[in-house]
């Protein structure tokens, strides 16, 4: 192996030790987040997985990566992609927390079998049309449902008979 | 065949082609981004059905799946550093037989979860005799869906690296420093992947 001249060689050796220290980092915030998944710690467990994990990906793009060294496109590219992930979360979550869980109203609430189980999807329907839980008499919810009562799938009764 | 290889590295992220590579992992971020927006959607919903599949998770072929992504890292950012052309070949070898190391027990992951019966469809189960709460089939098709599409990412950057470290040993000129650094800009976002992967699959719902 031809030996680099001494400046190469040293300037290597620096980067080495910086990239093991940073490697061994690395490897003991994994424990970290390891042993905090173990610890009733509530919210914080969700707050302390991701946050090691967002410590973690800094630390291979910062040093690994060589962020700094991007040049300027490079960055926009990246700060674009960051802000149109952002606007999807963010639309995302606006949608989720306006629109609340009500099914169509020949759903019952939960999963609904899997095709292959033999059941034809017709009988899936007519099935939770049977089992749909009735609408109380005020025209409220029924018990264990959000949204809108269950709209009735027969067809309304003549004029005649009201 | 020029077999001149410039001995002093240069930063990756300087190369011409490195912004190409930086636009692609944009693209790559927002491909990716959108599978962890319908996690988070799922999990928001079905709290208790994320946790009780993400219980099922092997946290300890996980965790150690992490840990050898996160040496092959170390290993590509030594080689992009290194001055001697047989060194950097020789730590893109180690990169790609430990990329093949996280495939193997990533298949070992997979072929429990087959056993146990976690593949999302009729015969889904959760091992316990118990009824599957709302929210865990969908756990287990986003953990097959995210982790294929990272493993087929994982085998792409094996081929470029192994490429590399073939042509490296032989003085190449096109797996010069500057086409190393860029394919490993690609290596260092696979793991990046992972490492935001690795709390959402293995850590919810761990503690007693």
């Amino acid at each position: 192996m031809t030996q680099p001249p001494d400046p190469a060689r040293r300037q290597f050796e620096r980067a080495a030790r910086r990239l093991l220290g940073v490697w061994l980092a690395l490897l003991l915030l994994l424990t970290a987040s390891l042993g905090s998944a173990y610890l009733r710690l509530g919210v914080f467990n969700t707050v302390a997985s991701y946050g090691i994990a967002l410590v973690k990906m800094a630390l291979v793009v910062l040093v690994f990566m060589r962020w700094r060294d991007a040049d300027a496109w490079s960055r926009a590219a990246g700060f674009a992609a960051a802000c149109a992930l952002a606007l999807l979360a963010g639309l995302t979550w606006f949608e989720a927390r306006t629109r609340g869980p009500a099914p169509v109203p020949w759903q019952v609430p939960g999963q609904l079998p899997a095709l292959g189980a033999g059941v034809h999807a017709s009988a899936i329907d007519a099935s939770a049309v049977a089992s749909a839980p009735e609408a109380r008499p005020d025209g409220a919810p029924p018990d264990g449902q959000f949204g809108p009562a269950p709209v009735s799938r027969r067809a309304p009764a003549p004029p005649g008979n009201s | 065949m020029n077999t001149a290889l410039p001995n002093a590295p240069t930063s990756g992220s300087q190369h011409p082609d490195s912004m190409g590579m930086w636009v692609f992992i944009a693209s790559e971020l927002l491909f990716f981004g959108a599978l962890g927006v319908a996690y988070a959607y799922g999990r928001v919903l079905w709290p208790d059905g994320f946790a009780a599949a993400s219980r099922h998770t092997d946290v300890v072929l996980g965790t150690l799946n992490t840990a050898l992504l996160l040496t092959s890292s170390l290993c590509v950012a030594l080689a992009a550093e290194a001055p001697w052309p047989r060194l950097a070949s020789r730590l893109l070898a180690c990169t790609v037989l430990l990329g093949l190391a996280f495939l193997v027990v990533k298949g070992i992951e997979y072929r429990h979860e087959w056993q146990e019966g976690l593949i999302p469809g009729p015969a889904f189960r959760l091992g316990d005799g118990e009824a599957a709460p709302q929210g865990a089939q969908l756990f287990f098709a986003f953990y097959f869906v995210a982790t294929g599409l990272h493993a087929l990412h994982v085998v792409g950057g094996m081929g470029w690296l192994g490429v590399l470290a073939w042509g490296r040993a032989r003085g190449h000129a096109r797996a010069g420093s500057g086409p190393l650094a860029v394919a490993g800009l690609y290596w260092h976002f696979v793991d990046v992947v992972w490492i935001l992967l690795y709390p959402s699959l293995y850590l919810v719902g761990r503690h007693p």
